[in-house]
């Protein structure tokens, strides 16, 4: 709220207001590139933070930055420059190609949307905040199956489409206790839906019966984390990073909807209200820095979905893991004595064991980005683009091969600057 | 200021370089995988056959007649319907007033009348067909319009003339029928003198009140159809240095709508025989499993689905989704001497047995029924209906409903031939009804 009433803030809310309703519009319109996992569970959880990490592989649990939102781990926020104002919006484009014994060619698929939007703050001396909104998971497939007739031999051709995703609006704090050393808090609202459209058309009856089913998923959810920073010499620096995000049941309730072909409601109920429970999740890093130009950073999360119990026909949830590793190369220019950075360099690799188990296969997902960053000299705008390829998936079921392309566009301002700015 | 000015100018241009990119919506790919991890049974459509379409054989003893369009004439012996006699009545005008030589004479009088090319039963006898005039003008019945199929009135028992001739009613162009030449030779020296009962059609009908054409009564093999169009042909001559033979037509005249056909039945010894004006309508389980079907001689088939409201005692029933009445002949009881009508359609109608509005299909038009003829099994002849929008509306109707179809060829061919359907109910082995009923089933 501090932020509302700020002067900067009401001269530009139009904007601010704009770019809003564009997240929101795109969200609901541009998610379409299949992932055929992503009927199980709560659809594919998305590893990206979207941000100036996507090009390390998102590597950054031990990564501050002064002039971008980094949410990789809570604590980092409150490295944000003091009377910063930042705002920022990530969209990515993907291409992906499908093969696997199950399919008999090779299929592609592709979107582009827009899949992040961060304001950012630094309050005072020790206290950094982020207010945004960004996807949890995602579910988008599409495939088609036959459906019995039932009080006969046949079978009716039926379409089954699924969409939605669970959304993260969150409200992350960070909060430097001493010098080198950060705490943070997000504390976010999961909510939004996964519906599964059943399409039975049939030729043959000139009819048709729609069935969307979805499940409504809403709860908050918290995760905390730390970071400490060590300068060891007057060259390198380290830092350590740890974040925790307990066990959360999810609200979720599954309504079903069928129409028919004149597009009549028959029958509109709720089924089950349910929870839907994400395990404790943890997460480590480090980062290792030379004379604040090339920082060298690996990460590991971990969530532990097996305790949780979940299985299903053919498929179980079980821990995940992830391991990533990025270095960054960040050049530097002084002027009056404070140095900013003009551009950056970076690459990452990631190796990704999925909470998905089926048919006794663990889904993986292993891959490596490139990134680049530029600090714009005329105005107050960077641009950060990268690049991701990877495989997820096994031979035997479905391979997905993919390779997309983030960018993020940041802007940043002064509040409650009389002075002279330092960039 | 400025600044502003500047920064909102920038982002401006980044929107449009972003949103069209936004709105671009890919086709999503298939990928035939997850089969296994959907839960389809929540819902689905469900096809039912097991509930009951009740047939009845409705009789009316009296159907109209009146303006089929068709003179109808001859006797057949149906060993379903009966022994039928169809007879026809109708009126005939003058011709316009001429003069003619003094010396003109009278030949002959004829009834020329043209097959239409419909016939019921067997054409390949002799038929012997009579012209009686009538004595009685035709006339409605007190506040009424119409003729019907048991309307008569009296005639000379003298005919005016007979034939009797074989009848190839696809072949014959027209058949004349030679008329008493005392008759003739009468109505030509009115014409001649231009008497005053030639002088308008309603000043001769008071005179010459009508003919009826019928055939002998024995025989029984077929019943023709004849265009109305028929004409009274005068022949005269009138002698110069040559002799000219000239005729007169005297039209047929039906602007008082009155021309009609009459149909009488001998049921006995058939399976209708029960039928009368107390006896109206008789189910199928009483009647060999079977409805009957001829307007003519007053009969219609109706179904019935009284047991409908069953469905909603399922609990897992949503909605009619799709009905198809299938409707299906007895396999014997159709041949090339009585054939199928093409068309069947279904009229509405609730205890009274009257004719409502005939099923339409969605898109608007009458439905017929589509008849399929299984030429090569007789097994799958057919003709089908779409009852969806029917049966939407009758499953909400509560209490006793009484309302059914009535199976009917349509208006006018239902009165222009004596077009015949036996169809069987559901019990019946040689062709049974069967209505095709898929339900949107959600789980309770």
């Amino acid at each position: 709220m501090y932020l509302l009433t700020h002067n900067l803030f009401i001269k530009k809310y139009h904007f601010f207001a704009a770019l809003i309703i564009l997240f929101a519009s795109s969200k609901t319109s541009a998610q379409n590139v299949s992932s055929p996992y992503s009927i199980i569970g709560i659809g594919d959880i998305e590893s990206s933070y979207f941000n100036r990490t996507s090009g390390m592989a998102n590597t950054g649990i031990a990564y501050r930055n002064n002039t971008y939102i980094i949410l990789n781990n809570p604590a980092a926020i409150s490295e944000l420059q003091s009377q910063l104002f930042l705002v920022e919006l990530s969209a990515r484009g993907k291409l992906v190609t499908y093969s696997g014994n199950g399919l008999t060619t090779n299929l592609t698929g592709k979107d582009f949307s827009v899949e992040r939007l961060s304001l950012g703050i630094r309050v005072n001396k020790w206290w950094g905040s982020s207010i945004g909104l960004m996807p949890y998971s995602t579910s988008n497939y599409a495939f088609s199956g036959a459906k019995s007739l039932e009080g006969t031999n046949s079978t009716l051709p039926v379409q089954y489409d699924g969409s939605g995703g669970i959304n993260r609006y969150y409200f992350d704090n960070g909060f430097r206790i001493t010098k080198n050393f950060s705490i943070g808090v997000n504390t976010s609202f999961l909510g939004g839906s996964l519906t599964q459209l059943d399409s039975l058309i049939s030729p043959d009856l000139s009819t048709a019966l729609y069935t969307d089913k979805s499940i409504y998923i809403r709860n908050l959810y918290m995760e905390f984390g730390f970071q400490y920073h060590i300068p060891v010499t007057k060259k390198w620096d380290v830092t350590l990073g740890g974040t925790y995000a307990p066990k959360t049941a999810l609200s979720a309730q599954t309504t079903a909807l069928v129409k028919d072909n004149s597009n009549d409601t028959l029958s509109n109920k709720v089924l089950t209200n349910n929870f839907f429970t994400l395990p404790n999740s943890t997460g480590l890093g480090i980062a290792v820095t030379k004379n604040k130009k090339l920082t060298i950073l690996a990460d590991y999360r971990f969530q532990d979905w097996s305790s949780l119990n979940v299985r299903g026909n053919n498929y179980s949830l079980v821990n995940s893991s992830r391991y990533s590793v990025g270095v960054e190369y960040s050049k530097q220019k002084d002027y009056m004595r404070i140095s900013y950075e003009t551009f950056n360099l970076q690459a990452g690799a990631f190796y990704n064991q999925s909470y998905l188990k089926i048919n006794n296969e663990q889904i993986n997902d292993a891959g490596f980005t490139l990134g680049a960053g530029l600090n714009s000299r005329r105005s107050s705008m960077s641009y950060n683009v990268s690049f991701e390829y990877g495989v997820r998936g096994s031979q035997s079921l479905i391979k997905e091969s993919y390779a997309g392309f983030t960018i993020g566009i940041s802007y940043k301002d002064f509040w409650n600057t009389k002075g002279k700015k330092y960039f | 200021m400025k600044k502003i000015v500047r920064i909102y100018f920038k982002y401006s241009i980044l929107f449009l370089i972003l949103l069209p990119v936004v709105l671009i919506s890919c086709e999503k790919t298939k990928i035939q995988f997850g089969q296994a991890y959907v839960d389809n049974s929540y819902s689905n459509i469900i096809l039912v056959d097991t509930i009951t379409a009740q047939l009845s054989t409705v009789y009316s003893d009296s159907v109209s007649t009146t303006g089929s369009g068709v003179t109808l004439a001859g006797n057949y012996n149906d060993n379903a319907f009966g022994k039928i006699t169809a007879k026809s009545f109708f009126e005939i005008a003058p011709p316009a007033l001429a003069d003619l030589a003094t010396n003109a004479a009278f030949d002959s009088l004829k009834l020329i009348i043209r097959p239409n090319q419909t016939y019921y039963g067997d054409t390949t006898f002799n038929t012997q067909l009579s012209v009686y005039q009538l004595k009685t003008d035709l006339s409605f019945p007190l506040y009424q319009a119409q003729f019907y199929n048991n309307t008569d009135f009296d005639v000379d028992p003298n005919p005016l003339g007979s034939i009797n001739t074989l009848i190839y009613p696809n072949n014959t162009d027209t058949v004349a029928i030679r008329l008493s030449d005392v008759t003739g030779n009468n109505l030509f020296d009115l014409y001649k003198s231009k008497d005053y009962i030639m002088q308008s059609a309603t000043n001769f009908l008071s005179y010459f009140k009508g003919l009826q054409l019928a055939p002998s009564t024995a025989g029984m093999h077929a019943i023709y159809g004849f265009h109305d169009s028929l004409v009274m042909r005068m022949y005269y001559h009138e002698t110069g240095v040559f002799t000219v033979n000239k005729f007169l037509d005297f039209p047929f005249y039906n602007s008082d709508n009155k021309q009609f056909n009459q149909v009488k039945t001998d049921r006995t010894g058939t399976p209708l025989s029960g039928f009368n004006s107390t006896t109206k309508e008789v189910v199928s389980t009483s009647l060999g499993n079977s409805a009957y079907i001829q307007v003519l001689t007053g009969f219609m088939a109706k179904v019935k689905f009284p047991t409908i409201r069953n469905l909603l005692l399922r609990p897992d029933f949503i909605k009619i989704l799709k009905a198809e009445l299938v409707i299906r002949p007895l396999k014997s009881s159709y041949n090339a001497v009585t054939p199928l009508p093409p068309d069947l359609s279904a009229a509405t109608t609730d205890q009274s047995n009257l004719l409502g509005a005939p099923l339409g299909f969605t898109g608007g038009g009458a439905q017929t029924g589509s008849l399929i003829i299984d030429a090569l099994y007789n097994e799958n002849t057919s003709y089908d209906y779409d009852v969806t929008a029917y049966l939407q509306q009758q499953i909400l109707i509560g209490a006793a409903n009484q309302n059914g179809l009535l199976l009917i060829p349509p208006f006018p061919t239902a009165i222009s031939s004596f077009n015949r359907v036996i169809i069987g109910d559901q019990k019946n082995t040689q062709g049974s009804i069967q209505l095709k009923l898929y339900y949107v089933s959600v789980n309770p």
